[in-house]
């Protein structure tokens, strides 16, 4: 039966070959235009379905997944057919596969277009198939069926290619005009030198051993799809290598059926003989012994454990709705081929054909079998119903099919069917010439035909591939790398910054005489009728008295013109009239009010005497001081109770500081440093005297901080502390620690009493004396130290621009012209900051009535804002109208 | 972080499904007909089921997405489109998502549904549509997202009115309306909750929980 | 033959860049407001509902006769007569599956107007296209750097 192979394999044997690719016939083109037919129709079909949604389909809850997967799955699985014919048979050096590998080769490659496709065809948005890509989430199996098939089509394209090469060239050869061209390039500098031969052997056999573990793995992340999840029936871990072996079966299946159709219609009987399709269908009588095996395995498991969720399943499909599909598919898959291919004489080329088609069938029915019955058996209590497909997926399955079958015809029609190269060495070797083999299965060219060139551009080939995937993968990489960011303004942020532009300017405030002056006018203005001083009873406002006020005066002044507002309802509520002041007036409400902590420290917070006991033996005073100590060192301090007040105590303790020093030491006795409220409580102690009660107090006025300004020059506290940089180095700027000294005087002179060793020391070593107080000095001096941040505000005239423009310049300019207040410039008196915030209290009710009525937000300053656009107006001003009458 | 979590009292729930009509309106669901239903295309976040549930058979059981602590159905999404979040709401990212139905496929509950066409309503009830909740486009899965969203503008009001968030704050649309007061929402994490303290009761148990799913919608079972 | 498939990949390549990156045309705006002459006043002001609610809002001509009505010599009359409202075209957008909230990111977060919105306080014209490109990357950069939500659910609901 086996026709001898022709002996001389140089020309004749090819044309059969090569033949048809350069005629089409009758029924060629018959076939390819009814196969365009339905393929356009499914083009009509998709259209559809993009337009109405997966709803053309006849999907629904629980039945998520149909046609389109179940063909997904079987395509996937026909892919197959290329690798175990190409690879494995090659691997194991079987010859008879050698007119068949170039078919399971095209196979695989159109096939996997056919799969993917599939699965574009089933997503509801495939506008976003390439979130898939940029967005992948690596533990869906979905993610790995991805690049399994990527890598697999990547590597079967290649393998097809490869050995295609020769026969290309060949071609090339043999064609004159736009195939010429056309197999030129393709060839890619092919001539059939040695060393061009020993390369793609190499790397074929290279490939052929990679590309099965791609496949088995291809088929088995497909089946892990439904493997992984919790699904009755579908979880099961059979799956991976069940499915890989019914693609294996399908595959040869889909080979068989190509061959018996390629022979028949280009008259290859010569290449393609029954020993072929016997060798073939004793394989696939293999796989379905194998494929029963399996099959078998999984229902018998299901079934004896009788888990009732997977029963549920499993008689839905053999005796539910599902019956008939299941059952035909064991006829299909087993006893149709069984029988058939078990019998020798059955085994023929007929035979063989029918059972391929009979295994196609229900392989195909076997993935359906597998998606939909657990599908439509869902654990929940929802409604379910028996899937039907619509036409729009049988159209588009009938597509696929039709669009595979046109392509592969189109293949034909460009390139030998039958690997020629293959074939000829076969037959060579088999004519028991090896050496024939070496000549013979190499292409003899004409010399100079085509430049000497390695194996052809493969390495490029491959190299710009992989170069395309490389470069394509990091831009798309790196395109997920978030950019810099733009600059987010942070207003909050940046004003707690010091501005790097412009320098700031000190404003200069006149340091009060008498801070008590103002006293009078928080009654006469009526300031009192609202606001109390550390008085008893909660009145209309916040008692100003119990504020502990710790910022600058330019920050009070931006706190009274935050509360403008609020003030002026209350003030219209209560019918009074809102007070106006001059800018004198001001400086001494102003300084009334700083200098009124003074007075809240020490009367509203009187220290406790029994602390304070503790605290004079603690710290050792009474080792020298005692009730009758007429024997003791130092003197009896109750001698002086009744006087004590912290100004005294701190006078007192600095004047004799040194004598106190130096016995102190003497006596090995350690210099006492006073903490927090201790200070306190000790002069509470030492006012309420051992032995006998006084009610008589003394309290000493706050001094004059002016005097006292002129006394930090004069007693030379100047030479070592500077006061906001101004003044000699040394000790620490008094200047920078001023919220330290807004505390109570009595901690004030604790601290001084904590520093005085050092002060004393340094003091030695600069020779310089060290200088007494009187009880008023020490008043001035501490006056001024709670007044030291009162003269020193600096504010940045730039900060104070920006300040202006955004909260002021809607009402106000500066030497612009009135616009709905008036120009800044040409207001007298305003040259001052104690005059500015005077200007302001002014006019606030006025302003506050205008913002009001345009539905404006009442502009508030923040902590430094208020000596900031103070700074600016002034140096506006100053700008703008130099000859301005002052 | 919190855990959200929500107690469904089966005494108490009455099948009045007054929670499915609050879901469908807060969140934009699209409107079914008896033909689609049959067809397997209900759309609706949470369902009434008759159910065999410990203790009675056939009871009606509100069904919605469970809020699963280890969800299939997040495993299984190629894009991350679903996801556990943070505060264990499972939550649906529609911009992402693909339309593959692995989700659906993979939840055991079913509670997932998918967009066969594009959503429409009559244009009288356009304007009473939720600003809060997206309008799904077709082709993407939704399901029940324990109303985020709600959580999102309670959080935002409580932070500008400057204090912490309360429990009446944040409240899904079905659990505020059930008439029988038969659902309650809460923090599982929160000791003082009252959702934490239903979960602990004797007849508290959660829906097919031996498959792993750590559900946090716990029911209370009828009877003693 | 690499040379004809280099072609093609980056005649591809080019295309799509240049669908991808081409700006939109510029819209034309019915009124030329200039921002930078009203610098002083702040953006909440007009934009109403970016401090306290989740848009922001384009102002109509009552709000600006609030102040043009009363200053001498720059009252636009005919701005303020206009009584339909204004046929602003929005240029910044978020698309529909975003859920942003002003409030959130003005009142507190206290975000500068000007990171989203780009310079507007220097603008003489009104805007024409969108000044800073609204795209998720553009969000997720700045909330990643502040420490905001990067949760898909909090603005994708």
């Amino acid at each position: 039966m086996d026709a001898p192979l022709p002996a001389s394999t140089a020309d004749a044997s090819h044309d059969e070959i090569i033949a048809p690719i350069f005629t089409i016939g009758r029924s060629f083109r018959l076939w390819a235009m009814a196969l365009a037919a339905v393929v356009g129709w499914a083009l009509f079909a998709w259209t559809w379905q993009l337009t109405h949604g997966l709803g053309a389909t006849n999907l629904g809850r629980p039945v998520y997944w149909g046609l389109y997967i179940t063909n997904f799955v079987f395509f996937v699985g026909v892919s197959h057919a290329g690798t175990l014919i190409s690879a494995i048979l090659r691997i194991v050096q079987a010859e008879w596969r050698r007119p068949i590998t170039r078919m399971a080769e095209v196979i695989t490659v159109l096939v996997l277009f056919f799969g993917v496709g599939n699965v574009l065809l089933d997503l509801g948005r495939p506008d976003r198939a390439l979130n898939v890509i940029l967005h992948p989430h690596l533990r869906s199996p979905l993610i790995w069926d991805v690049s399994s098939i990527t890598v697999y089509l990547m590597c079967s394209s290649i393998y097809l290619y490869l050995p295609l090469i020769p026969d290309i060239a060949l071609l090339r050869d043999r064609t004159t005009g736009w195939r010429h061209v056309f197999y030129g390039r393709l060839a890619n500098g092919w001539t059939g030198a040695p060393h061009q031969w020993h390369r793609l052997e190499k790397t074929i056999s290279i490939m052929a051993i990679g590309v099965i573990p791609v496949a088995v793995s291809v088929h088995t992340v497909v089946s892990w799809v439904f493997g992984m999840t919790i699904q009755p029936m579908w979880h099961s871990s059979i799956f991976g290598p069940y499915f890989v072996v019914g693609a294996i079966f399908s595959g040869i299946a889909a080979i068989i059926t190509a061959m018996v159709v390629v022979r028949k219609v280009y008259g290859l009987e010569r290449y393609l003989q029954p020993v072929h399709f016997n060798n073939l269908g004793l394989l696939l009588l293999v796989m379905a012994c194998l494929w029963l095996y399996f099959t078998f395995a999984e229902y018998l498991t299901t079934w004896y454990a009788q888990e009732p969720n997977e029963l549920n399943v499993f008689n839905a499909k053999l005796f539910g709705p599902f019956a008939p599909l299941f059952w035909a598919m064991l006829v299909f898959c087993f006893i149709v081929p069984f029988t058939i291919l078990a019998n020798n004489r059955t085994r023929t080329i007929a035979g063989t054909l029918i059972a391929s088609i009979s295994v196609n069938i229900g392989m195909w029915l076997e993935r359906f079998t597998i998606v939909v019955p657990s599908l439509s058996n869902p654990r929940a209590p929802v409604h379910t119903f028996v899937y039907k497909p619509s036409w729009v997926e049988w159209s588009l399955m009938a597509g696929c099919f039709a669009a595979f079958a046109l392509l592969y015809m189109g293949f034909t029609k460009l390139f030998p069917i039958i690997s020629i190269w293959e074939l000829s060495a076969e037959t060579s070797e088999a004519a028991g010439d090896p050496a024939g083999a070496a000549t013979v299965g190499r292409l003899h060219l004409p010399p100079g035909h085509g430049p000497a060139r390695t194996v052809p551009g493969l390495a490029r080939t491959t190299l710009g591939v992989v170069l395309i995937l490389v470069v394509g993968g990091s831009a798309v990489a790196f395109g997920q790398t978030r950019p810099a960011a733009p600059a987010v303004g942070r207003p909050d942020r940046a004003s707690a910054q010091p501005s790097r532009t412009g320098r700031d300017i000190t404003l200069s405030i006149e340091l009060p005489d008498n801070p008590t002056t103002g006293a009078l006018l928080f009654v006469e203005k009526g300031c009192v009728r609202c606001h109390a001083l550390a008085g008893n009873a909660t009145r209309v406002g916040p008692d100003l008295g119990r504020l502990h006020f710790r910022g600058t005066v330019m920050d009070l002044a931006g706190s009274f013109w935050n509360h403008a507002p609020v003030m002026r309802e209350k003030m219209l509520d209560m019918k009074i009239q809102p007070p106006t002041l001059t800018s004198r007036e001001m400086a001494d409400l102003v300084a009334f009010l700083t200098a009124y902590r003074y007075y809240l420290t020490e009367v509203g917070q009187p220290g406790n005497p029994a602390a304070g006991k503790a605290v004079f033996a603690g710290k050792g005073c009474t080792r020298c001081h005692g009730a009758g100590a007429w024997d003791k060192p130092g003197p009896d301090l109750s001698r002086y109770k009744g006087r004590f007040s912290s100004i005294f105590l701190a006078q007192v303790m600095w004047n004799h500081g040194a004598e106190m020093a130096t016995v102190m030491r003497g006596q090995g006795i350690a210099w006492p440093k006073f903490e927090g409220r201790e200070m306190g409580d000790l002069l509470a102690f030492l006012q309420a005297g051992s032995g006998g009660a006084t009610d008589e107090r003394v309290y000493f006025e706050p001094g004059s901080p002016r005097r006292g300004r002129e006394l930090f020059a004069s007693k030379r506290c100047d030479q070592c502390h500077a006061v906001a940089g101004i003044g000699g180095h040394g000790g620490p700027d008094l200047g920078r620690r001023g919220r330290e000294f807004v505390g109570s005087i009595s901690s004030l002179a604790g601290l001084m009493w904590n520093h005085s060793q050092g002060m004393t020391a340094e003091l030695a070593r600069r020779n310089i004396p060290r200088v007494s107080f009187s009880g008023q000095e020490m008043a001035d001096i501490l006056a001024y130290l709670y007044f030291v941040n009162y003269a020193t505000v600096s504010g940045n005239p730039d900060r104070g621009g920006e300040l202006f423009i955004k909260k002021c310049s809607p009402c106000h300019s500066i030497g612009g012209g009135k616009r709905i207040g008036p120009d800044l410039s040409t207001i007298t008196d305003l040259d001052e900051p104690i005059a500015i915030i005077a200007a302001m209290w002014d006019h606030a009710p006025k302003m506050d009535q205008e913002l009001r009525s345009r539905n404006l937000p009442w502009p508030r300053f923040e902590p430094g804002e208020a000596a900031d656009l103070t700074a600016f107006v002034l140096s506006r001003r100053s700008q703008a109208a130099p000859t301005a009458a002052r | 972080m919190s855990r959200w979590g929500l107690v469904i009292d089966l005494d108490r729930c009455t099948a009045c499904q007054a929670c499915v009509v609050a879901c469908k309106h807060e969140n934009n669901v699209s409107f079914s007909t008896p033909t689609t239903t049959k067809a397997g295309r209900l759309m609706t976040w949470i369902q009434l089921v008759a159910a065999d549930a410990p203790g009675a058979t056939g009871t009606a059981m509100p069904l919605m997405c469970q809020h699963c602590d280890r969800p299939p159905c997040t495993d299984v999404c190629p894009t991350s489109a679903t996801y556990l979040n943070p505060e264990g709401i499972v939550a649906q990212v529609y911009p992402r998502c693909i339309g593959c139905r692995y989700c659906t496929n993979a939840c055991p509950y079913a509670v997932k549904v998918f967009n066969w066409t594009t959503p429409e309503w009559p244009d009288a009830m356009t304007p009473m549509m939720n600003p809060d909740v997206s309008v799904r486009p077709k082709g993407v899965v939704e399901k029940c997202t324990f109303c985020h969203h709600r959580l999102m503008a309670a959080r935002e009001r409580a932070r500008a009115e400057g204090r912490d968030l309360a429990p009446e704050d944040y409240v899904p649309a079905c659990v505020q309306t059930c008439p029988g007061e038969a659902m309650v929402f809460g923090d599982l994490d929160d000791p003082h909750s009252e959702v934490a303290a239903l979960a602990a009761s004797a007849r508290a148990f959660r829906w097919m929980e031996e498959l792993g799913t750590k559900p946090k919608v716990i029911y209370l079972r009828e009877g003693e | 033959m690499l040379r004809y498939f280099g072609a093609a990949l980056v005649t591809g390549l080019v295309a799509a860049a240049w669908i991808v990156v081409l700006p939109p045309s510029p819209v034309r705006q019915p009124i030329a407001f200039p921002h930078a002459k009203h610098q002083g006043v702040a953006c909440t002001v007009c934009h109403r509902g970016a401090a306290t609610t989740a848009h922001a809002g384009i102002p109509n001509a009552a709000m600006c006769a609030k102040c043009h009505s009363t200053i001498p010599g720059r009252a636009m009359a005919s701005t303020a007569q206009r009584e339909p409202p204004i046929a602003w075209v929005q240029v910044t957008h978020v698309p529909d599956h975003v859920m942003f909230s002003h409030r959130r990111h003005v009142t507190l977060a206290k975000l500068d107007c000007e990171s989203c919105h780009g310079k507007m306080r220097e603008r003489m014209a009104p805007l024409g296209v969108a000044p800073v490109r609204i795209e998720m990357k553009t969000c997720l950069a700045c909330h990643n750097r502040e420490g905001a939500s990067e949760d898909c659910a909090a603005c994708h609901r």
